[in-house]
């Protein structure tokens, strides 16, 4: 479960974006949260994704407040997180298979598992020909894709997605919506920021919408779990 | 090879090209520069003497002599005493006494002292005891410390060092730059920090340990030339791990300082 008590967070330009937000999460729930440019989404994310911390406020990842944790604690919960940045964020100097699979690796997982793991992932995504490239070979989209690929290949129990299906085409948009809903029947909480997919594929479980420096849910669906 | 590259070596090839041969430079300089200080004290020994001068003006002497021997054998930094002929004495002094025939009975016995280190030789100490024994009697060192021919390699050496610490230090700046990337995604999906430590220094411990293996293959390949040279790997050892432990040290302050800066 995610729970933000109290949250408040300022932006770059020290400009309060949230202030005093109090939002609970489920485990295993689907989640959008929209808003305009620059209100806040991909700060939002940041703190969720624990690349960031708030200015006021606690945040509960997992059943813990991340500002009770030492630095072994966190590195066990960003373990639990897999995350889709809005802008391409990669190391240049591997090519596109080692992007996908260097925290895994890191991580100390078995090269015969990660290998099986990619082989039947990177076909949903159109990537299995493009393994070998290097990064500055890759279009934008291919570059959305790898990212999806690595924050899912992983098999995360929370899914952060930034402005993540805004450039993708309807065909994908289907098949990413396939793997969400697959990643949510074994337990992940997946969280979009930005506009939602297109299609009913994906029931949400609450969509909220950021306005006046806080959180504000727009409308219930009934949980298609 | 997957594994390798993601562990060990992140960053840019060229990058640890650079450290490679940034790193064979200074250890090819630095060991010269250690031999060269190594040299340089060994002529200053070999110049220098440490000599006991015992007055005869005094009554049973032997018997008072014999003592200082027996409190001289007590110092380990003292390995034997020969006695000077007293002929050499008198040509010695024979400069201060120009035309004046001295007397052998009344010139001082002259002993040089073959010692391990004059630096370790507490002559103080030493004169204060022998003194007890036969008033007059006193140990001396020719040794000098402050020869400017000296202090060269040791001003070239710390001149070295500064380089060194510096050229390194924005080596592994633009390095920590070049994997800023690796290091913020390792963090994000929840690589421990001692685990990226433990893996980066094992590659930088290879660079550098085949810088020093270069170091030693050129030294044998092209300077040592015969058995007297004392450019030998087991000499070159202690500059070597002295080397790594420095460039480590360096790494692993700004690598530290960087992880601090991200959540």
């Amino acid at each position: 479960m995610i729970r933000l008590e109290n949250f408040s967070i300022k932006g770059y330009k020290n400009q309060l974006l949230f202030e005093e937000v109090d939002v609970f999460i489920p485990s295993g729930s689907i989640i959008s949260i929209n808003g305009m440019q620059g209100e806040g989404k991909t700060r939002l994310l940041k703190a969720i994704g624990l690349i960031e911390r708030p200015d006021k406020g606690a945040v509960y990842l997992l059943g813990k407040n991340i500002n009770k944790l030492n630095r072994i604690e966190i590195a066990s919960i960003h373990k639990e997180i897999g995350i889709v940045y809005q802008e391409n964020y990669f190391v240049h100097d591997f090519n596109l298979e080692y992007n996908i699979v260097f925290p895994l690796i890191l991580k100390g997982e078995k090269i015969k598992d990660i290998k099986l793991a990619l082989k039947e992932l990177l076909p949903w995504l159109n990537l299995e020909g493009l393994l070998e490239n290097n990064i500055s070979q890759l279009s934008y989209v291919e570059l959305k894709l790898a990212q999806f690929a690595r924050a899912i290949i992983g098999r995360p129990r929370i899914l952060l997605l930034d402005n993540f299906f805004s450039d993708l085409d309807d065909n994908m948009q289907k098949k990413i919506n396939y793997l969400i809903l697959a990643l949510n029947k074994i337990g992940t909480s997946i969280i979009m920021f930005g506009l939602p997919p297109k299609g009913n594929t994906i029931k949400f479980n609450k969509k909220y919408k950021i306005e006046s420096k806080g959180i504000v849910e727009l409308e219930r669906e009934p949980s298609s779990l | 090879m997957i594994n390798i590259k993601i562990k060990f070596f992140p960053a840019n090839f060229s990058l640890y090209l650079y450290t490679l041969l940034i790193n064979l430079f200074f250890l090819i300089i630095f060991t010269i520069n250690i031999f060269w200080i190594i040299a340089e004290n060994t002529q200053v020994s070999k110049d220098s003497r440490v000599l006991l001068i015992i007055p005869k003006n005094f009554i049973d002497t032997e018997e008072q002599r014999d003592l200082i021997f027996n409190q001289l054998s007590l110092n380990n930094e003292i390995i034997s005493v020969e006695a000077e002929d007293i002929k050499k004495v008198k040509i010695l002094l024979s400069d201060i006494l120009e035309d004046t025939d001295l007397n052998e009975e009344i010139i001082p016995e002259v002993y040089n002292l073959i010692v391990k280190s004059e630096k370790r030789l507490d002559l103080d100490g030493l004169n204060h005891k022998i003194s007890q024994i036969i008033p007059g009697a006193r140990i001396f060192s020719t040794y000098s410390s402050a020869n400017l021919y000296l202090k060269k390699p040791y001003i070239l050496l710390f001149f070295l060092i500064f380089v060194f610490v510096m050229t390194n230090y924005f080596l592994i700046n633009s390095i920590i730059f070049n994997i800023k990337n690796y290091l913020n995604l390792s963090r994000n999906f929840g690589v421990n920090d001692l685990t990226l430590f433990r893996n980066l220094n094992i590659g930088f411990f290879f660079i550098i340990f085949l810088s020093s293996l270069f170091c030693n293959s050129i030294y044998f390949l092209f300077i040592n030339v015969g058995e007297d040279s004392f450019l030998t790997f087991d000499k070159n050892l202690y500059i070597y791990i002295s080397y790594y432990l420095f460039f480590l040290l360096n790494f692993n302050i700004q690598l530290y300082s960087f992880l601090k800066k991200i959540i």
